[in-house]
C-alpha cells in the first residue's frame, strides 16, 4: 500500500482512525495501532510480515538480555551480537545479490546471481531496531518489556516504509502516554494534506516530465537514447528528477509527521529545505536529517567523529558517507553517489572552510555551488547505467550537433512552465516566510489562519483528483 | 489558543475530515464501480479472486488496491477534472509529445509521439522505409497466390502529417524526432511490389485536397472524404468512373473526440473544437452482414449508420458509424447491379471509411479486418470467386518495429493471414 493511493487515503486510513478514535483506552488504541500496522505492511506481501516481527523478537530479546546485564563489556558484545544479525538479515536481503554479482565479476565465475525481492520497509525497520538496542546498550532508555510494543515501535505504519527514522526514546513516551490535542490534531491533518499534495501533484507531475525526456517505450533509455537528447533536454529532465526526489522523499515524512500528530505522536523533522543549503556541509544538516543523524550516533561518533587524527577522521568520514550511498540501494551508482558528498564535505572541512552563517552575498554564491554540486549528485542518484550517466553529462557541456535545445523540450517547458514555477517554491520556505510575515499584523494574522482552515480540504481534493487517474490507460486499438 | 483560532482549527478539521469521509462512503458504494471504462475501451480491474498463492505472493492485495482505485464510482469525472486542472499547468497550445514515460507503445505501433498545434493533433511516425520489408513481401506473397484468379490492388494511406503539417513544422519536430518520410517510404513500397500488383496513389490525392477536411483533427484516422479521394484515385486506376461526392446522402455527427485527444490528454484547444463525422450513405444499399468477433452474425446494422447520435453516443465512438466497427467478416450484396463482380478488401480500421464507396462499384463487397478473422486468404478468395482483392492499410500497419521493447503484432498477423 502506498499512501498516495485512493484506497489508503480513503479506505485504509479512515477505516483505521475511524475504530482507533471510537475507542478510549490507551492499550487498546495501541493494539489498533499495531494491528493497522501489521496489516499494512502484510498488504505488500504477508509472508514479509514474519521477517518483521522476527527482527523485533531479536531485538526484544537482546536488548532485554543486555538489560539485565551490568558488566559493559558483556553487554557490547552481546549488544554486538543482535546487531550483527539484524545486518546480517538486511546483508542478505538487499546486499546479497550485489556482493555475488560483483565478486562473480572480479573472479570471472559465470553462474546466474539470485534474485531476492527486496522487503518493503527493511532499510527503516532495521536501522530503527539497531538504534534501539544500541540505546539500551548504552543506558540511554529502559529495555520494553512487552515484545508487541516494540512491534509497535518498529512496525507502526506513520513511518516504517519511508521514514523517518524514529529513535526508540523519541516515542517511547508518546507510545504510553499520548492525548489527543486540538492543535495537534489540527496540524497533523494541515501537514498531511500537503504531504499528500506535494506527492500526488507536484512530485509525480515532475517525474512525468522526467520521464517524457528519459524514458522511451515505460522505461529508461540506455546510453545511445541518451546520447541523442539535447542539452536543454537533460538539464530540463534531470532539474525536473532533483524536484521530484526532494518532493517525493519529503512528502512521505510529511505525511507521516501529520499522521503522527493526529493521534498524538511526535516524530522529528526529516528535512528542512536542504536546496535553500549554503554549502554541503549544511545541505546534510537538512536532508533525510533522520538517517545522518544515525550515521553520525552509531558509527561516526563511535569511531572517534573528528576528535582524531586528521587521517583518521577522512577514514571517519569515508566510512559513513560510503554507507550512506549503499544503504540507498544496491549499486555502483549510489556507492559513487555517497562518495561523491564524501569529496565535497572533506573539502569543505579541510580546505574550503566555508562559514557557518554567512552574510547575505556569500550566502547566494554558496546556495548557488550548493545546487550545483546537488544537481550532479541527483544525477548520479537517477542514472543506474553509467555510460548513460558520462553520456548525459557529456552532452550538458557539449551540443553533439544536436543544438542546444529542440522544440520538444521548448514546448514541454512552455506546457508546464506554471507548474514548474510552483514545484520550484515548494523547494523553499515560502510558506513559513509569507506566515511568519502575517503574523507580524493581527488582520493578516487572522485572514491566514482562516485561509488555512480551508486549503487542506482544498488539496485533498485535488489530490483525488491526480490520483484517479493514477490508473488511467486508454488501449485504442484492439479492444472494443 | 485564542477562540479565533481555535474555532477555525475546529472548521479545518470538520471540512477536512468531511470531505475524507465522503471519499469514503462513495468508495464503499459497491453498486456503483462501473465494470467497463467507455472512455479507455477496456474492461476495468475486476475485484481479485481469493486464492492462498496469490494472498501469500501480494498479488491479491496489489489487486484489490488497483480495484479500488480502478473502478472507484466516481473515477470518470474525477479523471476529466483532473485533466481540466492539467491545463492549468502551463501555456498550452502548441505541444509535441514523445513516446515516453507512462504511455506505453500500442502494439505493432512506431508512433513516435503526438503533436498539437492549434485545434488539431497529428500522430507522428518514426521509421526507416526498410521496416516495411515485412509488409511488401507479405503483399507479394498474396499476390503469389491470386495471379490468376483476382486483380491485386495495394493503396498505402499516408499519416495526416505527412500531407498537412508544413515543411517548416516539420523541420522543427525533426529536432527532435526522426520523423518518417511518408512519401519515400510508400515509394519505396510501390516500387519493391511486382509489377503485376495495382498500386494506388493515395498520397497525391490526398495532398492535393490538403486544404480540406481530409484528416479528423482529434483522431488519428482519416475523414469519409479523405477516404473519397483515395477511392477517386482507386477508380482511375482499375478504369472505372467513380460516383461524383454530390450524388450521396450527407449525414452530419457532431461532438467526435477521439484518440488522439486521449492520448494528448485531453488539451482544452481540441475539447473546445471536436470533430464532425461527415458520412456519405452508398446509393445502392445500406444494409450489410457482419461477422462478429464473438461468431455472432448480424445483418440488422446499416453501412453508414444513420442514426449515430443514438447509437453511438459517446464522443469517441463516432467513427464507428462506417460499417459498425472492426469486425472479422463483412458481406455487402448490392442488388441494383448482378454482373456479379465482386471485392474483397482487407484493411484495418482505416478501411472503414472507405468502404462505403465501394458498394455502387461492385455487386458484393467483402471486408476482412485481418487482425480479427480466422481464415486464410486463398481460401477465401477461391471460395468466392473473388475478382479484386485490395490491401489497404495506413502508413503506420505497415511499419515492422525493430524495437524489441515493442511487440509488433500487426505485422506479424497480417503476414500470417497471407496463406
Amino acid at each position: 500500500m502506498v499512501f498516495s493511493s485512493l484506497f489508503f487515503v480513503f479506505f485504509f486510513l479512515v477505516a483505521s482512525y475511524g475504530i482507533y478514535f471510537a475507542a478510549k483506552k490507551m492499550r487498546t488504541r495501541n493494539i489498533i495501532l499495531l494491528v493497522s500496522s501489521l496489516i499494512f505492511y502484510a498488504w505488500g506481501g504477508p509472508a514479509l510480515v514474519l521477517l518483521l516481527c522476527l527482527m523485533t523478537f531479536v531485538c526484544w530479546i537482546g536488548a532485554l538480555i543486555v538489560d539485565q546485564n551490568g558488566m559493559p563489556g558483556v553487554r557490547r558484545t552481546l549488544c554486538g551480537i543482535t546487531v550483527a544479525i539484524c545486518i546480517g538479515i538486511l546483508f542478505i536481503y538487499k546486499y546479497a545479490g550485489f556482493t555475488l554479482s560483483v565478486t562473480y565479476s572480479i573472479f570471472n565465475i559465470n553462474s546466474v546471481v539470485p534474485s531476492i525481492a527486496l522487503p518493503i520497509g527493511i532499510s527503516f525497520y532495521t536501522f530503527q531496531l539497531i538504534s534501539y538496542v544500541i540505546d539500551v546498550c548504552r543506558g540511554e532508555v529502559e529495555a520494553q518489556k512487552k515484545y508487541w510494543l516494540l512491534l509497535l515501535y518498529a512496525s507502526l505504519f506513520h513511518q516504517c516504509i519511508a521514514g523517518p527514522i524514529v529513535r526508540y526514546a523519541d516515542v517511547n513516551d508518546d507510545i504510553n502516554n499520548r492525548t489527543i490535542k486540538l492543535e495537534e490534531v489540527g496540524n497533523g491533518i494541515s501537514r498531511f494534506a500537503v504531504g499528500l499534495a506535494k506527492k500526488a501533484i507536484l512530485a509525480n507531475g515532475c517525474g512525468v516530465i522526467t520521464d517524457s525526456i528519459f524514458n522511451r517505450g515505460g522505461v529508461m533509455m540506455g546510453a545511445d537514447g541518451i546520447g541523442e537528447l539535447s542539452s536543454a533536454a537533460i538539464l530540463l529532465a534531470s532539474l525536473c528528477y532533483m524536484i521530484q526526489l526532494y518532493l517525493d522523499f519529503s512528502a512521505y515524512s510529511d505525511m507521516a509527521i501529520g499522521m503522527g500528530l493526529m493521534v498524538g505522536f511526535h516524530y522529528k523533522e526529516n528535512f528542512n529545505y536542504p536546496y535553500i543549503a549554503h554549502s554541503a556541509t549544511n545541505f546534510w544538516r537538512r536532508w533525510h536529517m533522520s538517517l545522518s543523524s544515525f550515521f553520525r550516533d552509531y558509527v561516526y561518533i563511535p569511531m572517534g567523529g573528528n576528535r582524531v587524527t586528521v587521517p583518521r577522521h577522512i577514514l571517519n568520514m569515508f566510512t559513513v558517507w560510503a554507507l550512506t550511498g549503499i544503504w540507498h540501494g544496491a549499486n555502483w551508482n549510489y556507492i559513487l553517489w555517497g562518495l561523491y558528498w564524501f569529496v565535497f564535505l572533506v573539502l569543505e572541512k579541510y580546505v574550503i572552510k566555508p562559514k557557518a552563517d554567512p552574510k547575505l552575498l556569500p550566502r547566494l554564491g554558496g546556495i548557488l555551488c550548493t545546487l550545483i554540486i546537488t544537481f550532479f549528485s541527483t544525477m548520479l542518484f537517477k542514472f543506474n547505467d553509467l555510460k548513460a550517466l558520462g553520456r548525459a553529462i557529456g552532452n550538458i557541456f557539449t551540443s553533439n550537433g544536436n543544438g542546444f535545445s529542440d522544440i520538444s523540450t521548448q514546448l514541454t517547458f512552455k506546457n508546464n512552465v506554471f507548474f514548474l514555477i510552483v514545484a520550484v517554491l515548494a523547494c523553499t520556505p515560502i510558506i513559513p516566510a509569507i506566515t511568519a510575515l502575517c503574523k507580524k499584523n493581527k488582520i493578516t494574522a487572522r485572514v491566514h489562519t482562516a485561509i488555512g482552515a480551508v486549503i487542506p480540504a482544498v488539496l485533498i481534493f485535488i489530490s483525488a483528483l491526480a490520483l484517479a487517474g493514477d490508473s488511467y490507460n486508454p488501449f485504442l486499438y484492439f479492444q472494443f | 489558543m485564542d477562540k479565533f483560532t481555535e474555532k477555525c482549527t475546529k472548521l479545518k478539521i470538520i471540512l477536512s475530515v468531511g470531505l475524507t469521509l465522503v471519499f469514503f462512503v462513495i468508495g464503499l458504494a459497491l453498486f456503483a464501480r462501473p465494470k467497463v471504462s467507455e472512455s479507455e475501451k477496456r474492461t476495468l480491474t475486476e475485484f481479485p479472486r481469493f486464492t492462498l498463492e496469490s494472498f501469500l505472493s501480494g498479488e491479491y492485495t496489489a489487486q484489490v488496491s488497483l480495484w479500488y482505485s480502478d473502478t472507484y464510482p466516481l473515477r470518470e469525472s474525477m479523471v476529466n477534472a483532473n485533466f481540466k486542472f492539467k491545463n492549468l499547468y502551463g501555456i498550452k497550445g502548441e505541444q509535441l509529445l514523445l513516446m515516453g514515460g507512462g504511455a506505453a507503445s500500442e502494439v505493432g505501433d512506431t508512433v513516435g509521439g503526438y503533436y498539437v498545434k492549434g485545434n488539431t493533433a497529428y500522430e507522428l511516425c518514426t521509421a526507416t522505409k526498410s521496416s516495411s520489408d515485412k509488409y511488401i513481401s507479405a503483399i507479394n506473397k498474396a499476390y503469389s497466390l491470386l495471379k490468376g484468379k483476382a486483380n491485386v490492388y495495394n493503396i498505402v494511406v499516408p499519416l495526416h502529417y505527412a500531407v498537412s503539417l508544413s515543411a517548416e513544422d516539420i523541420s522543427i519536430i525533426k529536432q527532435s524526432l526522426n520523423l518518417a518520410d511518408n512519401k519515400e517510404i510508400i515509394d519505396y513500397i510501390y516500387s519493391n511490389l511486382d509489377s503485376g500488383i495495382k498500386t494506388v496513389d493515395a498520397y497525391s490525392a490526398l495532398k492535393s485536397h490538403s486544404n480540406e477536411y481530409i484528416y479528423f483533427r482529434t483522431d488519428h484516422h482519416w475523414t469519409a472524404r479523405g477516404a473519397y479521394y483515395a477511392y477517386e484515385k482507386f477508380c482511375k486506376i482499375k478504369g472505372i468512373s467513380p460516383t461524383p461526392l454530390t450524388k450521396y446522402q450527407k449525414l452530419e455527427f457532431g461532438g467526435f473526440l477521439g484518440s488522439l485527444y486521449k492520448k494528448t490528454q485531453h488539451p482544452a484547444a481540441l475539447g473546445n473544437s471536436p470533430d464532425t463525422v461527415e458520412a456519405f450513405v452508398p446509393i445502392g444499399t445500406n444494409d450489410m452482414t457482419i461477422h462478429m468477433k464473438d461468431g455472432k452474425v448480424r445483418d440488422d446494422l446499416e453501412i453508414v449508420c444513420t442514426y449515430t447520435d443514438r447509437m453511438y453516443q459517446s464522443a469517441e465512438w463516432k467513427y464507428n458509424c462506417f460499417i459498425a466497427g472492426d469486425n472479422p467478416l463483412t458481406e455487402i450484396h448490392n442488388k441494383n447491379k448482378n454482373d456479379g463482380s465482386s471485392v474483397l478488401i482487407i484493411k484495418e480500421s482505416y478501411g472503414n471509411a472507405f468502404i462505403p464507396f465501394l458498394v455502387d462499384s461492385y455487386e458484393y463487397v467483402y471486408v476482412i479486418d485481418y487482425r480479427y478473422w480466422k481464415g486464410t486468404l486463398s481460401g477465401f478468395v477461391d471460395e468466392k470467386d473473388i475478382d479484386d482483392v485490395i490491401f489497404l492499410n495506413v502508413l503506420n500497419a505497415t511499419l515492422d518495429s525493430k524495437d524489441p521493447a515493442i511487440d509488433n503484432d500487426r505485422v506479424d498477423t497480417f503476414y500470417r493471414f497471407i496463406k
